[in-house]
Formats: C-alpha cells, sequence, structure tokens
C-alpha cells in the first residue's frame, strides 16, 4: 500500500478570487491554509483507499454568497452534498459538494467494492467520507489559526443544485455574505478519472473577521 | 475469553468497519451507540474492556462521554477514534480520560497497535 507521504501535487492554476475584503497577503495565506488543508485530505483519500493519491493545486476563491448558484450548477446536473454546520470559536457551516458520479465512485473506494446504488451503509460512508475530507480543511485552519473547531454530525443530500443550495438554504443563512470555496482534484494512482469537488466554508459575518484578522498578520 | 469492546460512533460505516477490525483480532463487540448518551448508559450496563469513541456525534459528543464514563469507573480504557486531530481536541480528550486517539481515517494495523496500547 502506498501511504500518505506518496501524496504529491500537480500543475499549478490560476485563482478565481475577487478578493471581497481580502488582502493580496491575507489571500496567499488562505491560499497556504487551503492547500495544507487539500494535503490532508488527500492522506485521508489515499489511506481510506489504500491507494496513492495526487492533487491538484486547489483553486481558492472568495465569492460572493450570491455566486453560489452559478459556481455549484458548473460542477453537474446532479450533486452530492455534505452539510456540515460549525462550532466551537468559529460559527457557520461547511458544503462538500461531488458530482454523482464522482459520489458514486468515492464511495466505492470507502467500501472497497463497486457501488451503483444507495443503502443505509452506502450513505454512511459517503457521509463519513466527507466528513473526514471536509475535518482535513478544518483542522488545517484550525491549526493554522490557532483556534478550537468542531462540527456537527454531517447531513447529505443527493440532488441537482437548485434543490441542494435549496435545502442548504438554512446552513448558508447562518453563514454570512462571502464564502470562501476551495476546489480541488485528486487522482487516485489505480483509477484514470480525477476525483474533482468542491469545499465550501460559509463563516458567519463575525468569524470571517476573526479569520481575516488572523490571516492578515500571519 | 476474548475482551470486550463498545464501538461508540454516529455513522454505521464507522461501527462497521471498526467492528470487522476488531471482531478480526479477536476482539468480541457486546454494544454499539450512536450517541454519546447511549455510550455513556451502555458502558453503566455492559462494563466493556475496551471502549472506541467518536467526538462527534449528536445528543451529547464523544469528549462529555468519556468524562461522564470515567466519573463512573475511573478504570475504563476508552480510545478515541475521530476526524478532528487538532492538537486541542487531542488533548482534550486526553485530559478528560481517554487512553489514546486515533485519527480517522486508518490502516486497522495503525487501529490495532492503539488498542494493544490502551488495554496495556
Amino acid at each position: 500500500m502506498e501511504g500518505p507521504s506518496h501524496t504529491e501535487r500537480q500543475q499549478s492554476a490560476p485563482d478565481l478570487h475577487d478578493g471581497r475584503g481580502f488582502s493580496r497577503e491575507a489571500l496567499d495565506a488562505l491560499r497556504e491554509v487551503a492547500s495544507i488543508g487539500a494535503g490532508h485530505a488527500a492522506t485521508a483519500l489515499s489511506e481510506m483507499s489504500g491507494q496513492r493519491t495526487m492533487i491538484s493545486v486547489p483553486l481558492v476563491a472568495v465569492l460572493a454568497r450570491t455566486a453560489l448558484p452559478e459556481r455549484v450548477s458548473a460542477l453537474s446536473e446532479r450533486i452530492a452534498s455534505v452539510v456540515i454546520q460549525l462550532d466551537g470559536d468559529l460559527a457557520g457551516s461547511t458544503l462538500f459538494l461531488l458530482p454523482y458520479n464522482v459520489a458514486l465512485r468515492l464511495t466505492g473506494f470507502m467500501m472497497g467494492r463497486r457501488v451503483s446504488g444507495w443503502g443505509e451503509l452506502e450513505e454512511s460512508a459517503l457521509k463519513e467520507a466527507g466528513n473526514i475530507i471536509s475535518a482535513a480543511y478544518l483542522n488545517a485552519i484550525a491549526e493554522f489559526l490557532h483556534i478550537r473547531l468542531l462540527n456537527a454530525p454531517p447531513s447529505l443530500v443527493m440532488d441537482s443544485p437548485d434543490r441542494i443550495l435549496g435545502d442548504a438554504e438554512v446552513a448558508l443563512a447562518q453563514g454570512g455574505e462571502s464564502v470562501i470555496c476551495v476546489e480541488s482534484e485528486f487522482r487516485l494512482a489505480n483509477d484514470t478519472l480525477p476525483l474533482h469537488g468542491l469545499f465550501l466554508m460559509l463563516p458567519d459575518a463575525q468569524s470571517l473577521r476573526r479569520m481575516l484578522a488572523a490571516v492578515n498578520v500571519a | 475469553m476474548a475482551q470486550t469492546v463498545l464501538i461508540c460512533d454516529d455513522a454505521i460505516f464507522m461501527r462497521s468497519m471498526v467492528g470487522k477490525i476488531l471482531t478480526g483480532a479477536g476482539f468480541q463487540i457486546v454494544g454499539e451507540a450512536e450517541t454519546g448518551r447511549q455510550a455513556v448508559e451502555r458502558y453503566k450496563a455492559l462494563r466493556p474492556d475496551l471502549v472506541t469513541m467518536d467526538i462527534v456525534m449528536p445528543d451529547m459528543g464523544g469528549i462529555e462521554a468519556v468524562k461522564e464514563i470515567t466519573a463512573y469507573d475511573p478504570t475504563a480504557r476508552i480510545l478515541m477514534c475521530s476526524a478532528m486531530g487538532q492538537q486541542s481536541l487531542v488533548v482534550e480528550a486526553i485530559q478528560a480520560g481517554a487512553k489514546d486517539f486515533v485519527v480517522k481515517p486508518f490502516q486497522p494495523s495503525r487501529m490495532l497497535e492503539a488498542v494493544q496500547r490502551v488495554l496495556g
């Protein structure tokens, strides 16, 4: 089995941010935290799948919440979403979004067999994968900002982008107007297709200010 | 006689996975819990040799459950199994009374090593 030390980074890519209150230095710091989180997520994927995992340099964007529907619709027509409420020193929520076919494949890696439909165990496996990958990002943020972050148990929705965002409305409403969007692509050694997904963090206004202050002095 | 285990995790997938790892190593799974409160109740009823404990669970979190279990039985042997591997949480769990901590996801060998450390 290939261990996490075999995790590698592939080509760099331009960022998509529009700033939204983040200085260039703060965005650089945020990008670094996202890279560390993506590295942890790749390590987690490697552990879960037993395969060497490569990651692209994540694209980090700070978007207005109103830009979310367009961004999420671009991912796929059918999406699996693992939603987690934040607890601890930051408030808000995270969404881990995968195209439906990627969700099936990721669940297959978790279960060690091909998955073509959803029973209780398959849904639990996907929820746990989303939970573990989200935790990889949250742990990186917590360690970087020297804070304590916890999360509520995850919930899973599989539907169209519109309905996904509709169902997440309560979680979204608790967030502020800015969304931190990390787009990453993982490639497992024994699979020709990449696993492509979005990690969205929606801190409430106070939490965003706290993050901004921390990365601006980092 | 096989040593007994109570598995506490809100995800059925993780309970199933941990159960397979430990059963394969000769342990007997005597119970499962999906919430921290269930974990405390089932510990008192079952008195297992080992508890595996998630942190994030509905109703009552794992760290709170560890505090209640060790208040009831200071000799309880509890292994934390959580994706939230932040140093502050590891320290908090150990201070609450957990004997060791493995970060999810984990390979079976890493979990079994931790189990052996906890059981001494």
